[in-house]
């Protein structure tokens, strides 16, 4: 017994001395030299991302540079890892973080300034930024982080408007161009009279949507035509001004309590996820909702595969009413979101600059977002045409993608949808024809009702903006004030959502807006107006 | 020895029996559930009609997570976790247990209240971090084992139940020259089968489900679990929903995997190797085990 | 430990040496992983960023702590947590150890055996999957209960449960019962099979019947480990996680459902954000220990047998 005992505990003890010089090959695998193949640890956000792919390969020939994913899984409330690579000097060679995040460990002296190295080894970024180029720039004059430079005027031909209002619903109104929430309404009404249940014999609903700010908070200010800076209105003299509690985004919470006193307003909206929610809509009994494309995407494959041609959804930009002009659809010149930055580990930084540079390239963009010819896409007429074989892959199988590298951390850097290289062709295989040519017949048939192509064309005339609010660094006592003033934003307004009479519903908001102002709404809109005037400040420097 | 049958205990049968199968059928609906909704596809799962059989049955969703080879060196790491940091932990918790539970141990006071104050203090996610950085437990196997060798909980739970074993147990042993590991492995532990069980399934299935550590702590994709693996599976699917898909390729495929589905065909593959465990555990909580060794 | 003669103890220790080395190792382990690391108390004291470390963050004393309290829904956050805590504990105790003494009274292996297993099964569903399934069956549009309810007659129109800021205390606690009630059913069930088979047999031919055996036998025989449990549990009364809440709970319920981790994470996404995390953490922490360590002399001096 006793003899058992002691090698249970020398197994114990040898494993506390094994443990610690268990780790003592915690490098990162760095070429002595600068020529030669060099390999670089790089956080990833999306784990099924990997390196070994045909595209990475053709990379990693060119440069000789290829890197280690290290994926990071934290959402916006658990920064775990992220604090604990800060506080104990851990992180990966590349980062790939918003820029409030970028800002963190550049102030822990973590990045390293890139601007004399794209002087040196970055000619084509410097080249395709034009005269964009400084924005790049901190308040210091450095670069700290490098993203994409948006080179297409028009929106993404696959973006599409959120209002979203079911093919039948059309059909039987005669296909009518809706614009405005009362004329949705109205058509709403008519269906919902006529065809209170579906075919099946389920309850019909006219309205319905996520619960949170895509009920209250999104469509409101995008009814009012205000482009996306997250809760706040920008106005002529660069002053922020917070969008919820004015009176353009009062009309769509109006639309919204008719709805509910109609008894046209989902029973349970204040409840339902992307899930709930979304089972009621592939299910056909939604008549029409506030849905963003991302996630409708997703919506309209199982209404698909389910062969309910005409359950589908059109998309429509629906303002408050008709004296509203759309601002609504905006495109900046860069494409910051998730963007890269090399931190002081990184031995021999200008190897990364250099494949950096290689992306700018046509070259470089045309294998990052087509692939390889004869593999990816071909070239038919001299035009690049998606390869079909690969394509079909790609639609059955959810994997494909990844595995052949054609999505990965390099796609940010393309120049966007609709964007044209030098060779006089598109950037991207997302195309209008592209997009147009993946509709099924209903859809074309009910596009054609309106003559237009794709669901983008019912977006207003793109407007260029400098950038928008949420890609700004915002002060970190900000933040505090905005999440509170959300919570009470979500909590008082849902009363007036509720209200059962006019004299309610006003005096539910005007309770909204009093709980709004006392809660430090004029405080955080003089941060944000600060934050964004010295950015203007810069812009117009850069630009000029 | 007669048993006497009365109508009242008839009818406390008829209900017990009644009450816990209304329970079990509760109980097992959201396993039915998920096995369902896994075995279903996934585009179809999105129309929210699953109950308790697919509608469109599909082995699909198993396939897409099985078809990720790292998977099967994970699996054999968390075998391995589990086995080894199981036995490991059994054996030293035993240990400390036992010797809380000798009356005459002179530390016992201080020791207790070490322990029971550890349970609510923590020093938070850096320092913790720190510390396991400055050990060199990074980037290796025995972070998954050392850390969480000892768990109060579990130390205070077998103490608890060696305290209510009778007197007369040690005595014999002390009478008959035996020390004290001799009485711990030879006297005690044989009779302490109903607890020694269910800290075996604690520990097990709390090494089995871990992954946290595996994501804070090893950056080397050779040492990752099972756990670990399905939780970044699941964790892309939803994060390719919520990525701004426009112009990305990837969101053209007509087939999609929803963080829904994962998540079912995950807590399947999860859950059933522990349905497994449980019922080889459950014959050790028999009544009557102390019989044994009372009868001498 | 008084003071004793120094003699005396070393004394006691050597003739202890086996118990010490059976003790002393593992209690290192626990005093390295679980007291080391508090010298990160020091961040809720400090306007903490990773980026500066300890040195280099700013001393702000004990601001944190005003902010965390200060706020005018600290009060209310409390109320929710208490609330909801204690009812999960009360239900989850007295639920499982009923379940635990009816079990025993089943003599069918197989049935028992298969209601064990199944009962736990949900506490391995993630809560994510748990919550839907509730939302889904309360659901006001076709959900299983009020369809229910409406067929009885006992409603007419569909009940919105959710919706209801007091309700989502009883659901909450409900859900979280269902999920972990068969979980925590396991311990009992091992106590009650280490008691001695011979008390019931004694009690048996002194003529006493079914509840009889279970009030004068079960009972007792699991009391301690029960206490034990519930002091420790009592310790964590503030730890409540905010998950279940979060998922279960929605704009119109805010007032109930927020809770004090929910509320901490809302707070510390400014610029004291680990700091505010850290300074709650210390709070639970004293909070937790003063009512284990009260509970516990309480539970001595009414004799029963106690945590330590």
């Amino acid at each position: 017994m006793k003899k058992k005992l002691l090698l249970g505990l020398t197994l114990v003890l040898a494993a506390s001395v094994f443990s610690a010089c268990g780790s003592k090959q915690d490098d990162d695998g760095q070429a002595a030299d600068g020529n030669g193949k060099v390999t670089y640890t790089m956080q990833t956000w999306d784990s099924s991302w990997k390196w070994d792919t045909p595209i990475n390969k053709q990379l990693e020939e060119k440069t000789g540079v290829s890197f280690d994913y290290v994926p990071v899984l934290d959402s916006g409330a658990t920064t775990g890892k992220v604090d604990v690579w800060l506080a104990s000097g851990d992180y990966p060679d590349v980062i790939n973080e918003a820029p409030l995040k970028i800002g963190k460990y550049k102030d822990a002296g973590a990045l390293i300034p890139l601007e004399d190295l794209i002087d040196q080894y970055g000619p084509n970024i410097k080249k395709r930024f034009g005269k964009y180029y400084d924005l790049l720039k901190d308040e210091d004059g450095h670069i700290y982080s490098l993203y994409g430079v948006n080179l297409a005027k028009e929106p993404s031909p696959d973006s599409q408007p959120s209002f979203v209002v079911q093919y039948d619903v059309l059909k039987d109104a005669g296909y009518p161009e809706i614009k405005t929430l009362d004329q949705l309404f109205d058509v709403l009404q008519n269906y919902y009279k006529k065809h209170p249940k579906t075919a099946d014999g389920k309850d019909v609903i006219p309205f319905s949507g996520l619960s949170g700010g895509l009920l209250d908070i999104t469509p409101g200010l995008n009814a009012a035509g205000l482009p996306d800076h997250g809760f706040y209105a920008i106005d002529g003299n660069n002053n922020v001004s917070y969008a919820l509690t004015s009176d353009a985004n009062k009309e769509y919470i109006k639309f919204l309590n008719r709805l509910q006193r109609a008894g046209m307003l989902d029973k349970e909206i204040f409840s339902l996820n992307a899930e709930t929610a979304g089972a009621k809509i592939t299910q056909g009994r939604v008549l029409a909702s506030y849905i963003p494309g991302w996630l409708m995407r997703g919506y309209e494959k199982s209404i698909i595969a389910n062969g309910d041609f005409d359950k589908q959804y059109a998309k429509f930009s629906i303002l408050a009413n008709e004296t509203v002009v759309d601002h609504s659809n905006a495109l900046t010149p860069t494409s910051s979101s998730t963007n890269l930055a090399i931190t002081n580990k990184a031995k021999h930084p200008e190897r990364i600059i250099k494949l950096i540079d290689y992306l700018f390239t046509d070259e470089g963009q045309i294998l990052v977002n087509w692939g390889i010819e004869g593999t990816h896409y071909d070239v038919v007429n001299g035009k690049r045409v998606k390869n079909a074989e690969f394509d079909k892959k790609v639609q059955s199988d959810p994997t494909a993608a990844a595995a052949a590298g054609i999505v990965g951390p390099f796609n940010r850097f393309s120049f966007g949808n609709g964007a044209k290289l030098d060779d006089g062709d598109y950037a991207t295989p997302v195309t209008t024809d592209y997009i147009a040519s993946t509709y099924d017949d209903t859809t074309k048939d009910v596009l054609s009702h309106y003559g237009k192509k794709t669901w983008a064309d019912f977006m207003d005339k793109p407007e260029i903006y400098p950038t928008m609010m949420w890609q700004l660094n915002t002060p970190e006592d900000a933040k505090p004030i905005a999440i509170k003033l959300e919570d009470i934003w979500h909590k008082e307004i849902a009363k007036a959502i509720l209200a059962a009479s006019d004299s309610e519903f006003e005096a539910a908001w005007n309770g909204a807006v009093e709980q709004i102002d006392n809660n430090g709404k004029a405080k955080l809109e003089e941060m944000m107006t600060g934050v964004w005037k010295e950015f203007m400040e810069r812009y117009n420097q850069a630009v000029k | 020895m007669r048993k006497r049958t009365t109508a009242g205990g008839v009818v406390f049968n008829v209900l017990n029996y009644a009450m816990l199968s209304v329970l079990t059928i509760c109980t097992i609906y959201p396993f039915l559930n998920l096995l369902a909704v896994s075995l279903n596809e996934s585009l179809d799962s999105l129309r929210g009609q699953v109950y308790l059989w697919p509608n469109s049955f599909t082995l699909e969703n198993y396939k897409i997570v099985f078809q990720n080879d790292a998977l099967y060196g994970a699996t054999i790491r968390s075998i391995a976790r589990t086995v080894l940091g199981t036995a490991l932990s059994l054996i030293c918790s035993v240990m400390l247990a036992y010797t809380l539970s000798r009356k005459e141990f002179f530390l016992r006071k201080p020791i207790n209240l070490i322990m029971i104050v550890s349970m609510y203090v923590s020093g938070g996610l850096i320092p913790t971090y720190l510390l396991i950085k400055n050990i060199g437990m990074t980037n290796s196997f025995w972070v998954y084992i050392i850390p969480g060798l000892v768990s109060v909980y579990n130390v205070i739970i077998i103490r608890s139940f060696f305290d209510q074993l009778p007197e007369g147990l040690i005595e014999a042993g002390r009478i008959d020259g035996a020390n004290e590991f001799q009485t711990l492995f030879r006297i005690v532990l044989p009779v302490s089968m109903p607890v020694l069980a269910t800290i075996t399934l604690f520990v097990s299935v709390g090494h089995w489900n871990s992954w946290f550590d595996n994501y804070l702590y090893n950056t080397r994709d050779n040492l990752n679990l099972l756990q670990y693996e399905l939780m970044k599976i699941l964790m892309q699917s939803t994060q390719q929903v919520t990525s701004n898909a426009t112009g990305s390729v990837a969101s053209e495929s007509l087939r999609q995997i929803t963080p829904q589905t994962i998540r079912a065909t995950m807590t399947i593959i999860v859950t059933v190797p522990i349905l497994f465990v449980y019922p080889f555990l459950q014959r050790y909580f028999i009544q009557g085990i102390m019989i044994g060794a009372m009868k001498e | 430990m008084n003071a004793v003669p120094r003699q005396s103890l070393w004394k006691k220790a050597r003739s202890q040496y086996q118990l010490l080395i059976m003790a002393v190792p593992f209690v290192l382990l626990i005093i390295l992983f679980s007291y080391v690391p508090l010298w990160g108390w020091i961040m809720a004291f400090q306007k903490y960023t990773p980026v500066k470390g300890i040195m280099g963050s700013e001393f702000v004393g004990f601001d944190n702590f005003v902010t965390l309290f200060n706020d005018d829904r600290f009060l209310l956050v409390l109320r929710n947590t208490l609330v909801m805590s204690i009812m999960s504990l009360v239900v989850g105790f007295v639920g499982a150890i009923a379940l635990a003494l009816f079990l025993n009274e089943i003599k069918n292996a197989a049935f028992k055996r298969v209601v064990q297993t199944v009962t736990y099964i949900p506490h391995f569903v993630s809560m994510v999957v748990i919550a839907n399934i509730v939302l889904t069956f309360l659901s006001p549009d076709g959900g299983f209960v009020n369809l229910l309810l409406m067929k009885l007659g006992i409603i007419h129109e569909p009940v919105y449960f959710m919706s209801k800021g007091p309700w989502f205390w009883v659901i909450h606690t409900l859900t979280l019962l269902w999920k972990e009630l068969g979980w925590s059913t396991i311990i009992y069930l091992a106590v009650i099979a280490g008691l001695n088979p011979e008390t019931y047999e004694a009690a048996e031919v002194d003529g006493a019947g079914r509840f009889q055996k279970i009030w004068h036998i079960s009972i007792p025989g699991l009391m301690p480990t029960a206490t034990m449990l519930l002091i420790l549990s009592l310790g964590s009364i503030v730890n409540t996680g905010y998950e279940s809440q979060f998922l279960l709970g929605n704009q119109l319920t805010r007032d109930y459902y927020e809770v004090l981790d929910l509320y901490a994470m809302n707070l510390s996404f400014g610029s004291g954000q680990y700091s505010i995390g850290v300074a709650l953490s210390i709070f639970k922490c004293f909070v937790s220990l003063f009512l284990v360590l009260s509970v516990n002399k309480l539970v001595k001096k009414a004799g029963q047998s106690s945590l330590f």
